[in-house]
C-alpha cells in the first residue's frame, strides 16, 4: 500500500458501542425514536429529512414502524393510494417521473397497514394493480426470438430463468429492489395473483444465484470482469430478509457464516438495524447488532442521517422485542 | 483439473476460472433452484440485440472503446464547446501530509480561477464505495485542499455533497473513508446527494436520449459546483476523473445503487449530458495517489504526487489521461468532450506546474482494453 495513502479510519470495525447498554432499558430508546418519527409526520408521509418533501421510501418504513397508530395508518394509506401512478407503481416522490424501485416498498407498506386495519379488501384494486405492476416491472433479458431458442434448447424449464427487479424501468436486476419487491409479495402473506408463486420463485433464484463467493451479497453481481466481488452488509441483510422462506439454501447459510466479514458490518445505524432484523428474522441472536444500534441513538431520538434509518432502527428494536414486521410467516 | 483459487497478486481478490463464468454454478441444496438455461446466460446476452442497442448511437463519427460508432455532435451541441484555449496545472504534492496551499494559490491566480466572493460552493468528492487500503475515494486531505482553495477564492458557504454510487450507507462511508471526520474538522455541511429533494431538469439535445434528469436541489441551487474526484482507471470507459465524477451527483433515490440507467443509456453519453446540466466551474483532481488496473474499484494504488486543477474539465481530464499514459483520443467520452465541452487537443492546453513528460507513468490498463468481449458485457454486468 502506498505510504502516502495514510488518512484512513478504522474502516468497518466500528467501536461506537463503547459501553454495552442494558437491553432492559431499551424501551425508552424505542419510545424516543417513535416520538421523533411521529413529530416528523407531515401531509400523510415522511421525507428523508424532516424539512423536505414526502418520499415513498421513508414513508414506507416510518409507516411500518408506526403501524399501530390508527390515525396515522389511515392517512398513509390515503397518501399511498392517492399517489399511486396510473401504471400501478410509485415514483420516489409523487410526480417525480416514472414508477421506479420504490414501488415494492410502497406495496409492502400498503399491505402491512391494510392488515393492521383488518381491511385488506378496502383497497384491493390498488393492491392488485401494484402487484400487476411489479410482475411487469421485472428485468427481462430476452426478446421473443431468444425465448424461442431457449425453449427449443431446454424446454419450458429454459424459460424459468431468474428474474429480479431493476432500480429503473428497463434496466438490470439488483439485490435491493428485488429484496423489496419480494417482501411486498410475501408479507404479510403471499400475494394472491395467478403465477405469483412462479414470479417469487424466479426472483428468489436471482438472489440465490448472485450470492458472493465469500458469502453474502454485493449490490447485484457477485462477479465482475472475472473478479469475485465482496459482500456488503446492507445488501446482505436485505437479501437474507427477503429469503427467510429459503432458510435452508446454501447461499443463506453461507451468508450468515460470513456476516461479520461483510463490508460495513455494524458500521452504522443502517447496517446494524438491517443486520439485526435479518438475524432476528431467522431466530438468530442479534445482541451484538442491537447493542451497536442503540448506542448510536442521537440526543433527539433519531438514528443515523435520516428518517428512513430511524424507522429501520425502530423496526429492529421491535423485532428484538418479538414484534418483527418483516417476518415472513 | 486444478481447483485451487487463483488470486490477483496485487489486490488479493479471488479471480474466477473461465469455467465458472460460463453461467452455471453448483447447486448445493435442494432449496437452490436449477440454474441457467442450456445456453449460458451471460454468453448468450453478449451477442444479443440488447447489448448492441445499449451502445447504438445516432450518427457516425469514429470508433469507440467498444469498436462501435461514436455519436457525431450536432451543431447545437458543438456550440457549447469552450471557445478559448485552456490552462491546466499539475500542482506538486508528494504526500497527503504536505500542504499544497501555497502552490494551489499560485496556480489559482495563473489559471484565473473564478472569484467566489459571496457564493455558495458545492464541492463534489468521490465516495463511491469503500475497500480497506484501496484508493477508491477522494482522499480527505484532497477534500481539505479543495475546501481551502474555495475559501481562499472567497466562498461564503461551502457544502460538501456526494451521492455514493455503489453503497448507500453514507454514514458508514463517511466514517470509513475519513471524509466524514474531515467534513467535521472543516466545519462544513455534508449533503447526501442521493437522498436530497430533487429538481426535474429538461434535457434538450442530449446524448443519452433521456428527456429529463432528476438532480439534487442542493447541487442545482449552488452558485458554483467544483469537481473533486480521484484519478483512476475505469474498466468501462478507460479512466475516471473530473467529468465522470458527476455520476455521483445523480440521486440514488430515483436511479438506484448503482445508477444503472446511466449505464444502459451509455456512460459516455451520460457523462456529457451531466456536464451540460451541472456546468461545474472547475476541478481539483486527487492524483497524489491514483488508481491503476481494474479501476474504479478493484485497481491498485499508483503514486503520482500531484493535484490537477483547471476550469475546463475536458482539458483537465485530457491532461490526467496523458499523465496516465493514455492518448485521450482513445477514450470515448474525452474524445467527444473535446467537441462539445472544452479542449482535449494538447495544442490547445497549456500545462503549468510539473512537466507532464517527467511525471507521466504508464498505468496498468483495465482488462477491458485487452479484451473487447469483456467490454461488450459492460451493459449486462453493469458493475
Amino acid at each position: 500500500m502506498a505510504k502516502t495513502e495514510k488518512f484512513k479510519s478504522k474502516g468497518a470495525d466500528n467501536t461506537k458501542a463503547a459501553a454495552k447498554p442494558n437491553l432492559a432499558s431499551i424501551q425508552p430508546v424505542l419510545l424516543k425514536a417513535d416520538e421523533y418519527i411521529q413529530k416528523s409526520f407531515k401531509n400523510g408521509g415522511w421525507a428523508y429529512k424532516a424539512a423536505d418533501t414526502a418520499c415513498i421510501e421513508p414513508t414506507a418504513f416510518c409507516a411500518i414502524a408506526r403501524r399501530k397508530d390508527a390515525s396515522m395508518r389511515k392517512q398513509v394509506i390515503d397518501f399511498l393510494v392517492t399517489n399511486q401512478n396510473a401504471d400501478g407503481g410509485w415514483s420516489t416522490s409523487p410526480g417525480l417521473g416514472k414508477s421506479d424501485w420504490t414501488s415494492g416498498l410502497a406495496l409492502l407498506a400498503l399491505r402491512i397497514l391494510l392488515k393492521e386495519e383488518h381491511s385488506e379488501g378496502a383497497h384491493a384494486a390498488s393492491v392488485d394493480k401494484a402487484v400487476a405492476y411489479l410482475f411487469e416491472a421485472r428485468t427481462e433479458f430476452y426478446g421473443a426470438l431468444a425465448k424461442i431458442l431457449l425453449q427449443i434448447s431446454k424446454g419450458d424449464e429454459g424459460l424459468n430463468y431468474p428474474r429480479g427487479w431493476p432500480w429503473s424501468p428497463g434496466c438490470f436486476h439488483w439485490v435491493e429492489p428485488t429484496a423489496y419487491a419480494l417482501l411486498a409479495l410475501k408479507i404479510p402473506s403471499p400475494a394472491q395473483k395467478a403465477d405469483s408463486q412462479r414470479v417469487v420463485s424466479r426472483a428468489d433464484n436471482f438472489l440465490l444465484e448472485h450470492a458472493c463467493k465469500d458469502g453474502g451479497w454485493n449490490h447485484g453481481n457477485d462477479l465482475c470482469l472475472n473478479v469475485y466481488l465482496p459482500p456488503f452488509a446492507v445488501t446482505t441483510a436485505e437479501a437474507l430478509i427477503a429469503l427467510q422462506d429459503q432458510k435452508n439454501a446454501n447461499a443463506v447459510q453461507h451468508a450468515f457464516h460470513n456476516l461479520k466479514n461483510t463490508i460495513g458490518y455494524n458500521g452504522s445505524a443502517m447496517s446494524a438495524a438491517w443486520t439485526a432484523i435479518a438475524q432476528l428474522s431467522y431466530g438468530r441472536d442479534a445482541t451484538e447488532s442491537i447493542h451497536n444500534l442503540i448506542a448510536r441513538q442521537h440526543a433527539d431520538g433519531s438514528f443515523g442521517p435520516n428518517l428512513m434509518v430511524t424507522a429501520l432502527s425502530v423496526l429492529a428494536i421491535q423485532a428484538h422485542q418479538g414484534d418483527n414486521a418483516l417476518k415472513i410467516s | 483439473m486444478d481447483h485451487k483459487e487463483k488470486r490477483c497478486p496485487k489486490t488479493g481478490r479471488i479471480i474466477a476460472r473461465a469455467s465458472e463464468t460460463s453461467g452455471d454454478r453448483n447447486c448445493n441444496s435442494p432449496a437452490d433452484a436449477p440454474r441457467s438455461p442450456g445456453i449460458a446466460r451471460r454468453t448468450f446476452i453478449a451477442g444479443s440485440v440488447a447489448t448492441v442497442a445499449t451502445f447504438s448511437m445516432t450518427g457516425c463519427g469514429g470508433k469507440t472503446l467498444t469498436g462501435k460508432p461514436l455519436p457525431k455532435p450536432t451543431a447545437e451541441q458543438a456550440a457549447r464547446k469552450r471557445k478559448t484555449p485552456s490552462s491546466v496545472a499539475l500542482v506538486p504534492c508528494a504526500s497527503y501530509e504536505d500542504d499544497p496551499m501555497p502552490e494551489l494559490k499560485k496556480y489559482a491566480k495563473e489559471l484565473k480561477l473564478p472569484d467566489l466572493t459571496g457564493k455558495t460552493v458545492l464541492l463534489k468528492p468521490n465516495m463511491v464505495e469503500f475497500h480497506p487500503g484501496s484508493p477508491v475515494t477522494t482522499n480527505p486531505h484532497a477534500l481539505k485542499a479543495a475546501f481551502d482553495l474555495a475559501d481562499y477564492l472567497g466562498a461564503k458557504d461551502i457544502i460538501i455533497g456526494e451521492g455514493p454510487g455503489h453503497m448507500r450507507d453514507t454514514e458508514f462511508l463517511l466514517e470509513a473513508t475519513g471524509l466524514g471526520a474531515m467534513v467535521k474538522k472543516l466545519g462544513a455541511r455534508f449533503v447526501d446527494l442521493n437522498l436530497d429533494d430533487l429538481e426535474a431538469l429538461e434535457l434538450k439535445d442530449g446524448f443519452s436520449g433521456l428527456k429529463q434528469f432528476f438532480l439534487p436541489r442542493t447541487l442545482m441551487n449552488a452558485d458554483v459546483v467544483v469537481s473533486v474526484p480521484k484519478m483512476k482507471t475505469h474498466h468501462w470507459v478507460g479512466m475516471t476523473a473530473s467529468m465522470k465524477n458527476f455520476f455521483g451527483a445523480v440521486p440514488g433515490r430515483k436511479y438506484g445503487w448503482p445508477k444503472n440507467l446511466l449505464h444502459m443509456r451509455g456512460i459516455p453519453q451520460c457523462i456529457l449530458d451531466l456536464q451540460d446540466l451541472i456546468k461545474p466551474r472547475f476541478a481539483l483532481v486527487d492524483g497524489v495517489v491514483a488508481m491503476e488496473g481494474d479501476g474504479p474499484i478493484n485497481g491498485t494504488a499508483k503514486e503520482m504526487g500531484f493535484y490537477v486543477i483547471g476550469d475546463d474539465l475536458a482539458a483537465v481530464d485530457a491532461t490526467c489521461a496523458r499523465t496516465m499514459g493514455f492518448d485521450p483520443y482513445e477514450l470515448d467520452y474525452i474524445k467527444i468532450a473535446g467537441e462539445v465541452v472544452g479542449n482535449v487537443n494538447a495544442d490547445a492546453i497549456t500545462v503549468l506546474g510539473l512537466d507532464i513528460e517527467r511525471v507521466k507513468q504508464k498505468f496498468e490498463r483495465p482488462v477491458t482494453f485487452k479484451n473487447k468481449k469483456l467490454m461488450e458485457q459492460s451493459a449486462n454486468q453493469a458493475s
